[in-house]
């Protein structure tokens, strides 16, 4: 401690061009954590707001619920397999919004997923401005991201390929599914609503309560999902359906770490030219009988205190950085994914230090006399 | 044991054998050749002692001080400190003992640059994980003329004040016997003086042995002892 943080005190110029390399890779780590959070959440969000356990599709859709049609028969089975846990039936339209009055109307156009629901069963919208649906025929609640496109309470809209004319009477908030917002309606509304180019139908079952932490669904209710062409994924499982998320998660993932390999590999290399530098000093220490172990200690320590300080100023750079984002770029800041990012930075600069341990220990202490 | 008993008792032992070389010698092989740097030597330094090794660049002294120092492992003979022996110790342990026992005054000063003077001295009880003494540490400082440069790093010292700060570093720690290589090699003539009998004044003060190895013949006259050091043999002067 006393041999690095006195160092550290003497030049602090070369030393702060070290916490700057790391604070600006830490930065740039942080950054793109949070978009990745922001993107990723921002496909599952919806699905996590609406208290469900686990999600039943057919067997034939290959796990994509957009291929997932079940018909009256597999709905009764399903629901009556489930019955005890809680069950409710989802139709979900993908479609395109065209607002017919307010000032949104005109040529814009939203794309956006109507969920319809039992809205007052467990999987129902938390409405944080405006009021629940009163008229289930023809009100909606939307999520509050599409006041960007211009809409506001009383907004009325079509979906391209139907006439029927929808309301917005209430707005909820972080409810986007695949990065798209959400509009919550009458399941029955829906399907008799929905736009001609779409088959009318329910596309999955929502599971409310896991029947155990082991197990969401039991095996008994598995098998007889199964004989009716039926299967239950948990909703972790049902997120890793969507079509894109878990290539996306792994990118970012393996970006992060990249970025932190490369940011403890610079300041390895920087703390080595430092100690080769040093080369003469830590002789004079040796032959004055300074322990090895004591001055490999000290070049751990000094890693670990600039690397930590990079971090925290790169931290200190993202959270002034999420002020100013602009509200359409997704961004969302895990504090237990920050935790792991500066452990891992602080790891593996200490590891690079401990590089440097060899070339300590191989000084010749009788060199500082000869 | 009290720090004052044990300096008490150190001072009974005024005249003790401190450092003693016995058949000492040491080769090195460069290639198929092998070099004779020290031939089989005996020697004692005793307690309030200095003793000069005087002797011209290559002559075998520094091989000598390594040795004595146990920075290196002698080819045949013994080196004893405080009548323990230290040849065949592995390094972390002579590295401990030279902590302890040993202070070395190297060539230019040989202290650490990012440390201020108060802190060099500091670094023994760092690592020994000491309480620092103050009153000691301020003696020393005022003792050497330098107390007034306790804040400062070592570049921002001459030459002289540089080397009685090493002096007042291989001191601090009361060691057996203080070690100096070419202590004065940077310095002018005057300087030079100054810091040889302000080493020759501090080992004798406190009782303890020292070895000044230099090719400088006008630093002679403060040693108690005299050797000459010539083709790795030393012979009395």
């Amino acid at each position: 401690m006393f041999l690095a943080l006195r160092e550290i005190r003497h030049q602090p110029s070369k030393f702060a061009l070290a916490v700057a390399v790391v604070a600006l890779v830490a930065y740039l780590t942080f950054f793109l954590d949070g978009l990745a959070n922001g993107l990723a959440s921002s496909y599952r969000t919806g699905i996590e707001q609406r208290d469900a356990a686990a999600v039943v599709i057919t067997e034939d859709s290959n796990e994509q619920i957009n291929a997932s049609f079940l018909s009256r028969d597999q709905v009764e089975a399903g629901t009556g397999a489930l019955a005890a846990q809680g069950v409710d039936e989802l139709a979900l339209v993908a479609g395109t919004a065209r607002p017919v009055s307010g000032a949104a109307s005109g040529e814009t156009r939203s794309d956006l997923y109507v969920f319809g629901l039992d809205l007052g069963g467990f999987a129902r919208p938390q409405v944080v401005e405006g009021r629940d649906v009163v008229d289930a025929a023809d009100e909606v609640v939307v999520d509050d991201s599409l006041k960007r496109d211009g809409w506001g309470l009383g907004t009325v809209f079509q979906l391209v390929g139907s006439e029927h004319r929808w309301t917005v009477v209430g707005f909820t908030h972080d409810d986007t599914y695949t990065t798209a917002p959400m509009v919550f309606a009458d399941r029955q509304a829906v399907l008799a609503n929905t736009p001609n180019t779409l088959v009318p139908a329910v596309n999955a079952l929502l599971v409310h309560h896991a029947a155990s932490d082991e197990q969401t669904v039991p095996e008994r209710t598995r098998q007889s999902l199964d004989d009716a062409g039926l299967q239950a994924l948990s909703t972790q499982e049902f997120i890793n359906t969507l079509s894109g998320y878990s290539a996306q998660v792994a990118t970012f993932s393996l970006m992060v770490a990249a970025l932190i390999v490369i940011a403890a590999l610079v300041l390895a290399i920087f703390l080595y030219v430092l100690n080769l530098q040093k080369k003469p000093v830590f002789g004079i220490m040796k032959a004055r009988g300074v322990p090895t172990n004591y001055l490999v200690r000290s070049g751990v320590v000094q890693a670990a205190v600039l690397s930590a300080t990079g971090v925290l100023a790169g931290f200190a750079l993202t959270a002034a950085t999420s002020l100013v984002l602009p509200e359409q770029i997704p961004f969302r800041v895990m504090p237990g994914q920050y935790a792991a990012i500066l452990a891992a930075f602080v790891l593996c600069s200490v590891i690079g230090g401990l590089i440097s341990v060899r070339f300590v220990s191989r000084i010749d202490p009788a060199e500082a006399i000869a | 044991m009290s720090a004052g008993a044990d300096r008490a008792r150190r001072a009974a032992q005024d005249g003790a054998p401190v450092l003693e070389l016995s058949g000492v010698s040491k080769q090195y092989r460069q290639g198929d050749e092998t070099i004779d740097a020290l031939h089989a030597t005996d020697l004692t330094v005793r307690a309030g002692e200095l003793v000069g090794v005087l002797g011209p660049s290559g002559s075998g002294k520094s091989t000598l001080l390594t040795v004595m120092g146990g920075l290196r492992t002698p080819s045949a003979g013994r080196v004893l400190l405080a009548g323990r022996e230290i040849t065949g110790l592995p390094e972390k342990e002579r590295a401990r003992r030279r902590h302890r026992e040993m202070g070395f005054v190297l060539q230019d000063a040989g202290l650490v640059p990012y440390l201020r003077v108060t802190d060099q001295l500091a670094l023994h009880d760092k690592v020994e994980r000491t309480a620092a003494d103050e009153a000691r540490r301020a003696g020393l400082l005022e003792a050497l003329g330098i107390a007034d440069h306790r804040d400062k790093y070592p570049e921002e010292l001459s030459g002289g004040e540089r080397q009685r700060v090493a002096i007042a570093t291989a001191l601090y720690h009361d060691p057996q016997v203080v070690l100096a290589d070419e202590p004065t090699a940077a310095l002018d003539s005057g300087r030079a003086k100054v810091v040889a009998r302000l080493l020759a004044e501090q080992t004798h003060e406190r009782g303890r042995a020292a070895v000044m190895v230099t090719h400088d013949e006008r630093l002679l006259p403060v040693c108690d002892r005299v050797l000459r050091m010539s083709d790795g043999a030393l012979s009395p002067c």
